[in-house]
């Protein structure tokens, strides 16, 4: 044999003994194997679903339709259709619970499960022990970036939103999705509803059309990589490229925008002018200062008389809309004559 | 005619559904275990009625008009998949508000394991404002056009200080005033697939259609150069940079498409992906005339030639195709590896319009031509050899690559003064790298720590054009103090960032106390440092009038030291009661900003309560308080190249919001069969400004009354721009029977809107140049009743 094809059979009888032990390593939950359990994928979906219901007896015979909580409405869900042979059964994600289901042998009452997902007559199991049950079969798209995210290294697990026995999911409903959320993101149920906000509360948009709370590689667990691609997903408008770019605008909508809800319309941080003179020092009229003025006439005819014409009259400026009461294309112009986003 | 027979075709068609209902439900089995294990399917029908129109109560919910609206939903499903059956298949129809505005439906049929296949529609109404013009045109239109008998407004001012420009419109222009209700509509429509090729492989696809009707506000600015001859002969005389308020048309199209093929293995998995977004504006320009002179003929005054016709820009259709790859590997059974990449190109070539507001020569092509290619990439290791300690490390990169052409235009401005720009395609890129470590320290005990570096540049890819000699840019219309600004440095750049370093250090920690008692706290800390480069071009700032002062900074940009402080606490008191509080403050410092925003703070707290009265009553309560505030200066030497001699102001912000909710539950009432729910809520949000003169070296002593070109209505409080609203809901539901049921409520909701934005729009007291919209203030008083049968089948 020549000493290439030797050196080739050796790296390959390498990485063969790299790669064989990363691909062949157990699951920490035995679940079926939906990758590679043929015999399972060969049944009828009939022998299948006869099946994993006879599994699913060796639980249900005792929580049955009378537990408090609806355990039996899992049939509901896609979890509970059996004649899918990558369906779990109640062992796929509480564990094989051999000492549970041997009952009270030692007069001390019956063990826990494997796996306790609430707080019941048991402590509840470790949040990454509850994870890693559904990441065995939930792997990569909207899960991808999970461990290491926001809710992972803040103690959460997936059933801390997910009530998979639900025959509905509340966090999977566009109109209760919101209430889930905001059990903990309490200054955000305050946002949504204020004067100017998201329609969530309505029932129109999601928490999840913008966040991925699984994890993401975006800001604040956004959907998209950036602020503004998620946002011109709905709001294609602003999206250009522009002729005449507004710096703040190209780079982030939520240096002026405050996506959640504001006391200021349209979801704005500040109001004009003084939102614009965080960037910019007003400069038409930088040599007067905006105050009281922008609220309007404020002054009797006789004071405007006395004034000299000037006191009451609000500045165009500085009033209603201000700046962007001439500046109206403040997220960019395509008008060849808009580099003021005049036009 | 037609519409009894449409009533009655309707009525038909109900009779219908619910006579076969029964039918169709005394064919399954209602047992426990099938209560549990089968759908319920449902049809609602009824009715309710809104006390009075509002826009800001319809925002968004549909009910913007008063009178009587209809409650209609449906939820159906079906397939061998339920009720423990041996098959795969299921389909669902859902529909909700089908009486109102804002209705969906939903379709979808699924065969496990298999392949789904998905529909659905939306509406959303969004009610903006009422709002009077005497502009004529739909809204939703992009042409408006003024009654030639509404003659002129003339702006110009008076000898004598009295009222004028359109504070005295005559009565005949205010005739001329009728009232629109501005709105959008959306239809989504959406269609959704899905293939398992084997338990593998599986492919995904979203498309989304948004059609978009109505129009939003905008103002506009009217053009002084853009007058007819027969005008001018008139004795007409334009003027610039007077105000009107337009409905801007929102006739879009946006279609959005998701495509995604995965795969997933035992330790890897894999997506390949393409999101595509294709935007068309159907309208390419607002056309609109301008009634503003500014010569000595009073308001009212007819012109001998139609209005000049002015025009703005409507947003340009755009595409954008992005490809997206992700993965991972496991390359032990507790270390994992992610990843991803993808590339997308962002384009634009909408031909332009506006060009009679050119100069001579100074349209240099027609149209963009426009490319942005943004590309993302980030990769993540995550280890966890024991359950005590997990570890992260990851490193992210995101460019925004502007490869548009940069070219020279030169333009009338709102004044008809000719003006030179050169167009500055902004890039910008930001590498982002973090390190995590989570630390269990007893079983109840965890630390988080963390550090994150990121690192921003700007720039442009198209040099700013300048004259050799002066170092000014070409066509820059400079005096000598922009002459100055402009030589501060020898090179001039396109942004006043180009390089911004950030350093950030989190730690929180997470205590179980007991099995009733948890806590947290959390502390970060961040420093972005900004290089600034002082004297930058910008289109904004192309002329004598647009120049900043030396040394004001963007809040967005500059140097900002940042600190978080966060703690909650959570205490099970009993089986029944939950008590929890939580609070966080922010304080920023942007701390190189001679101008400009100087620092920030915010704070709130939470409180909350959930107390089991029962086995059939609870009730919750929850408190939020939140405060912000900014400080900011600012000078009143426009163009300086330096603050000392000026006087300046400060202005600050202060926001506040306090919010309250209630929540009581109690079913079983009358043996069983009626639930009630009572939800009240109250919440009071203010914001105010605040600017007050300061007193710099060189100008000791200015007060706000003495300081130049300052009066009393310079400095002090803005009126509170503050929002009360209080909402309470009652809704009982009455169980007929197994099958029946009556759903009753009301709703009393209260809105109390203080704000002067409305002030300035109002006849007579606008400024002197805008003419008025009388828009309301939103405040509302709205009752709500409704009742509605359900009957539900299995």
């Amino acid at each position: 044999m020549h000493l290439t094809k030797k050196l080739i059979l050796g790296a390959t009888l390498i990485l063969a003994s790299w790669t064989v032990p990363a691909l062949a390593g157990n699951p920490p939950i035995q679940l079926p194997d939906l990758g590679s359990n043929q015999a399972a994928l060969h049944q009828s979906t009939a022998e299948t679903a006869r099946r994993a219901l006879a599994d699913d007896a060796k639980c249900t015979r005792c929580h049955d339709e009378n537990e408090s909580k609806p355990i039996l409405s899992i049939y509901q869900t896609p979890h509970g259709v059996k004649g899918d042979a990558r369906t779990p059964t109640c062992q796929s994600c509480h564990g094989t619970s051999e000492k549970h289901l041997a009952g009270d042998k030692t007069g001390k009452g019956i063990p826990p499960p494997d796996v306790m997902f609430n707080k019941h007559d048991y402590p509840m199991s470790d949040a990454g022990d509850r994870t890693g049950v559904c990441l065995t079969c939930h792997k990569g798209t909207q899960r991808t970036h999970w461990e290491g995210s926001k809710h992972q290294t803040n103690g959460l697990a997936c059933n801390d939103c997910h009530k998979v026995h639900n025959a509905v999911d509340p966090v999977r409903s566009k109109e209760t999705q919101a209430a889930v959320c905001e059990t903990c993101h309490k200054d955000r149920k305050a946002d949504l509803r204020k004067i100017s906000h998201h329609p969530v509360g309505e029932g129109q948009v999601a928490c999840s059309d913008c966040h991925n709370p699984h994890g993401s590689t975006g800001p604040f667990l956004l959907t998209k990589a950036t602020v503004n691609e998620t946002c011109t997903t709905c709001h294609a408008e602003k999206r250009g490229p522009f002729l005449w770019e507004h710096q703040p605008v190209a780079e982030d909508c939520t240096n002026c925008h405050t996506p959640h809800g504001s006391n200021i319309s349209p979801l704005l941080k500040s109001r004009p002018p003084f939102l614009c003179a965080e960037c910019h020092d007003g400069p038409h009229n930088s040599q007067s200062a905006f105050g009281p003025n922008v609220g309007g006439l404020q002054s009797t005819i006789a004071g405007f008389a006395a004034s000299g014409g000037r006191a009451p009259n609000p500045s165009s400026s500085g009033g209603g809309r201000a700046c962007l009461n001439c500046h109206v294309m403040v997220h960019g112009s395509n008008s060849p004559a808009g580099a003021y986003l005049h036009r | 005619m037609k519409s009894v027979n449409g009533v009655l075709s309707v009525k038909s068609l109900v009779l219908a559904i619910l006579s076969v209902l029964p039918l169709v439900a005394f064919a399954q089995s209602d047992d426990d275990v099938s209560i549990l294990t089968k759908p319920t399917n449902f049809v609602e029908l009824g009715l309710g009625n809104v006390s009075s129109d509002s826009y800001n109560f319809g925002q968004y919910n549909g009910l913007g008009k008063s009178g009587i609206f209809g409650i209609g939903s449906l939820g159906v499903q079906g397939g061998d998949a339920y009720g423990q059956g041996p098959g795969t298949r299921r389909w669902s129809i859902a529909a909700t508000n089908l009486g109102t505005d804002i209705r969906a439906v939903d379709a979808t049929i699924r065969d496990q394991g298999h392949w789904m296949f998905g529909l659905d529609f939306a509406q959303q109404h969004h009610d903006i404002a009422d709002f009077w013009t005497p502009l004529q045109g739909s809204m939703g239109g992009n042409v408006f056009t003024m009654p030639e008998a509404f003659g002129t407004v003339n702006t110009r001012r008076p000898s004598t200080a009295i009222p004028y420009g359109t504070q005295v419109l005559t009565p005949t222009q205010v005739g001329y005033f009728h009232k629109v209700n501005v709105h959008t509509d959306r239809y989504n429509t959406g269609v959704t697939f899905g293939y398992n090729f084997n338990p593998k492989w599986n492919v995904q696809l979203n498309w989304k259609h948004i059609e978009q009707s109505g129009a939003k506000l905008i103002s506009s600015g009217t053009d002084e150069n853009n007058t007819s001859a027969g005008a001018t002969l008139a004795g007409y005389s334009a003027g610039g940079e007077r105000i009107q308020m337009l409905m801007n048309p929102t006739d879009y199209t946006t279609d959005n498409i998701d495509f995604a093929l995965n795969w997933a293995g035992t330790k890897a998995f894999f997506t390949a992906g393409y999101f595509g977004s294709r935007f068309v504006d159907n309208y390419s320009s607002v056309s609109f005339p301008n009634p503003f002179d500014t010569g000595t003929a009073p308001n009212g005054s007819l012109l001998g030639a139609p209005y000049p016709v002015n025009a703005l820009s409507t947003p340009p259709s755009n595409d954008f195709n992005q490809v997206n790859f992700s993965g991972g590997y496991n390359l032990t059974p507790t270390t994992h590896l992610v990843g991803g990449y993808s590339y997308g190109r962002n384009t634009q070539n909408m031909g332009y319009v506006n060009q009679d507001q050119m100069a001579p020569g100074g349209l240099p092509v027609n149209s963009l031509h426009g490319l942005v290619i943004t590309t993302h990439a980030d990769v993540k290791l995550t280890n966890q050899t024991t359950k005590d300690l997990s570890l992260s490390a990851g490193i992210k990169y995101n460019e925004h690559d502007n490869q548009t052409q940069a070219y020279t235009y030169t333009f009338l401005d709102l004044g008809g003064e000719a003006q030179t720009s050169f167009s500055i395609p902004l890039s910008y890129k930001t590498t982002e790298g973090t390190l995590d470590g989570d630390y269990r320290i007893t079983s109840g005990q965890r630390l988080h720590f963390g550090y994150e570096y990121k690192d921003t540049r700007r720039g442009c890819d198209n040099a700013v054009p300048v004259d050799s000699a002066t170092g000014i840019p070409v066509g820059a219309d400079v005096s000598a103090t922009n002459t100055g600004y402009y030589q501060l440095v020898g090179v001039l750049g396109c942004v006043a960032v180009p390089k911004e370093e950030l350093n950030k250090f989190v730690v929180n920690y997470r205590a179980n106390a007991s099995d009733a008692l948890n806590f947290n706290a959390g502390y970060a800390y961040s420093d972005r440092n900004s290089t600034v480069n002082p004297a930058f071009y910008s289109p904004l700032q192309a002329n004598s009038e647009g120049f900043e002062n030396y040394n004001y900074q963007a809040f967005f940009d500059g140097s900002r030291r940042q600190q978080m402080l966060k703690g909650g606490v959570n205490f099970q008191a009993s089986d029944k009661l939950n008590l929890s509080m939580d609070m966080r403050g922010t304080k920023d410092e942007y701390y190189d900003s001679v101008l400009g925003v100087q620092q920030g703070k915010s704070g709130s707290v939470n409180l909350d309560a959930a107390y089991q009265i029962s086995e059939k009553t609870s009730a919750s309560v929850y408190a939020n308080w939140q405060y912000r505030s900014r400080d900011m200066v600012s000078t009143s030497g426009r163009n300086s190249v330096g603050t000392s001699g000026l006087t300046g102001w400060s202005n600050n912000l202060i926001d506040k919001g306090s919010a309250f909710g209630f929540n009581l539950k109690h079913d079983g009432l009358m043996h069983g069969k009626l639930d009630l729910k009572v939800d009240a809520s109250y919440s009071l949000d203010t914001t105010r400004y605040n600017t007050q003169s300061y007193t710099t070296a060189a100008i000791p002593g200015v007060t706000c009354a003495t300081a130049p070109r300052n009066s009393g209505y310079n400095c002090g409080s803005t009126p509170n721009i503050s929002s009360e609203l209080l909402r309470a809901a009652l809704t009982a539901n009455y169980h007929i029977d197994k099958r029946s049921s009556v759903a009753a409520g009301y709703i009393f909701q209260k809105l109390n809107s203080n704000d002067y934005y409305y002030n300035f729009y109002q006849l007579g007291s606008t400024g002197t140049t805008t003419m008025p919209t009388n828009q309301p203030s939103p405040s509302y008083t709205e009752n709500v009743v409704f009742v509605a049968y359900r009957y539900s089948f299995m």
